[in-house]
């Protein structure tokens, strides 16, 4: 974990927000995040599967795409906060 | 933890919503079952849906919950439920709950609101026509269902004995035998077969036509799907309609928030509030599971019994209150949780919604008939603290 005090200070570059990540073999096509985050999700009409609107929600939604992946009934979406985003070491 | 052992008798209660009594006891406690298996049950929200959610549990076997279920799980084992979502685990149950997905996205559903307004027009004109005081539950609860479910899934709404007529007979769980029950599976299956031969032949733009030519599907899964979609859909959501017009009207408080929050809330908070449908197929534990401090045993099931209200009652005080203003959009488990949660919620919500806001705007004086703790009304899938099963058949009389 890096220091809150630190990023906060930054100000020189933006800080990036949580990735949204759907796994659509895990997905049942229930449609939950649709009703919870419309703005975030939708479902393709062939299979009824999850289709992710925005990737990168900003600020503003990233409380409904929590909301969104704590609510999903498979378990198919995570937000990949920002701090884990950094390229993974063996 | 031997000594608190809890059995389900089937018997009649009263209809009231109900706090968990045993809120801050243990959420697992022992139950024994109907077959003498020692199992567990829980009412506790956050733990039923941390069941509901957890992949470790099977979905099989169906085992009796308490009581003579006269049958019921048994008459429901048969070959054709390979088809029954409810009763089948991953992979299996991933797939065919995919193929499903489509039909029952909140975009396919919202494009039948026309069909449902139309469906709850000519159920409000029949209670009209039939003139105060009418009996709201064969006038309206059961045939809104019931219609939108024809409607759906490509049925005429003139054969809907065919499937009512059977279901009817197996949801009377202590009142029928399980010869009975067996004999009425066999005419269900009879007369889905009939219909998904008949879409071979004559396909429409619904649900069975797609299904009866999808060459991966075999007859025990068609026949099951049919079961699972036409019986999963029905007295559930009529029992929800009874319940919430006796809730909303015994407190006339109640009727006037309703109608004067969206519609969408209303719906919402009373599917939180009420949680008519609280009796949730048992779970069995395919590895030991700890949860909560308690170690589930591979081989144990656990009955999910959801609490009344519904929700997060430790985080949220304010959800021991109905409140259309409450925001609880998935923060109930009314439809389930997990990979087994309600294929049909979108069609629900909005038969619920058309229905319940329709029926305030054309009856606004809408009361009960009877004093409200003589309304027996049949809510076959709810199930009380005392673990009495409620399974009235009766009236709601409505006036004017």
């Amino acid at each position: 974990m890096s220091d809150p005090s630190n990023s906060a200070a930054a100000g020189d570059a933006p800080q990036p927000g949580p990735l949204l990540k759907a796994d659509r073999s895990e997905c049942l096509g229930t449609g939950v995040c649709v009703l919870t985050a419309p703005d975030l999700f939708t479902q393709d009409d062939d299979e009824g599967l999850v289709v992710i609107l925005d990737e990168s929600p900003g600020p503003d939604l990233t409380d409904a795409a929590r909301e969104a992946v704590e609510s999903c009934p498979s378990g198919a979406l995570s937000l990949v906060e920002a701090d884990d985003q950094e390229p993974e070491r063996p | 933890m031997k000594g608190s052992e809890t059995t389900m008798t089937e018997s009649s209660a009263s209809f009231t919503p109900t706090t968990d009594p045993h809120e801050g006891e243990q959420s697992l406690r022992r139950l024994r079952f109907a077959d003498g298996h020692l199992g567990w049950f829980t009412t506790k929200y956050s733990t039923c849906r941390a069941i509901m959610g957890d992949r470790r549990f099977s979905q099989r076997p169906l085992r009796p919950l308490g009581g003579d279920d006269g049958g019921f799980a048994e008459a429901l084992s048969g070959p054709e439920s390979v088809g029954d979502l409810l009763r089948i685990d991953p992979p299996e149950h991933t797939s065919l709950r995919q193929k499903l997905a489509r039909f029952f996205t909140v975009e396919q559903v919202q494009a039948r609101r026309p069909a449902i307004e139309r469906i709850v027009g000519e159920r409000l004109d029949a209670m009209e026509e039939a003139g105060s005081p009418v009996d709201f539950a064969s006038v309206f609860a059961l045939p809104v269902p019931s219609m939108a479910l024809c409607h759906f899934l490509g049925l005429p709404e003139d054969e809907r004995e065919g499937f009512e007529g059977p279901t009817a007979i197996l949801d009377e769980t202590f009142e029928t035998t399980l010869e009975e029950k067996k004999a009425a599976m066999a005419d269900f299956y009879d007369f889905a077969w009939k219909a998904i031969l008949d879409k071979r032949v004559n396909p429409g733009d619904d649900v069975l036509s797609h299904l009866a030519v999808d060459e991966d599907l075999s007859e025990e899964q068609l026949k099951g799907i049919t079961f699972l979609l036409l019986t999963a859909g029905h007295h559930t959501t009529a029992t929800m309609f009874g319940a919430a017009v006796i809730f909303l009207l015994a407190d006339r408080e109640r009727w006037e928030l309703a109608r004067a929050a969206p519609i969408e809330n209303t719906v919402e908070e009373l599917l939180r509030y009420l949680m008519t449908v609280n009796i949730d197929m048992p779970r069995t534990a395919l590895e030991d599971v700890e949860i909560d401090g308690v170690v589930i045993k591979a081989g144990e099931c656990v009955a999910v019994v959801p609490g009344r209200p519904g929700g997060d009652l430790s985080s949220c005080p304010g959800f021991h209150r109905f409140d259309p203003e409450h925001q609880v959009r998935g923060q109930h488990i009314a439809f389930g949780h997990g990979r087994h949660i309600c294929l049909g919620q979108h069609l629900a919500r909005i038969e619920l919604q058309i229905g319940l806001e329709r029926l305030m705007e054309r009856f606004p004086t809408l009361h009960l008939a009877a004093p409200v703790e003589e309304i027996a009304w049949y809510r076959p899938w709810t199930c009380n603290f005392n673990f009495e099963v409620e399974v009235e058949k009766d009236p709601l009389p409505v006036a004017w």
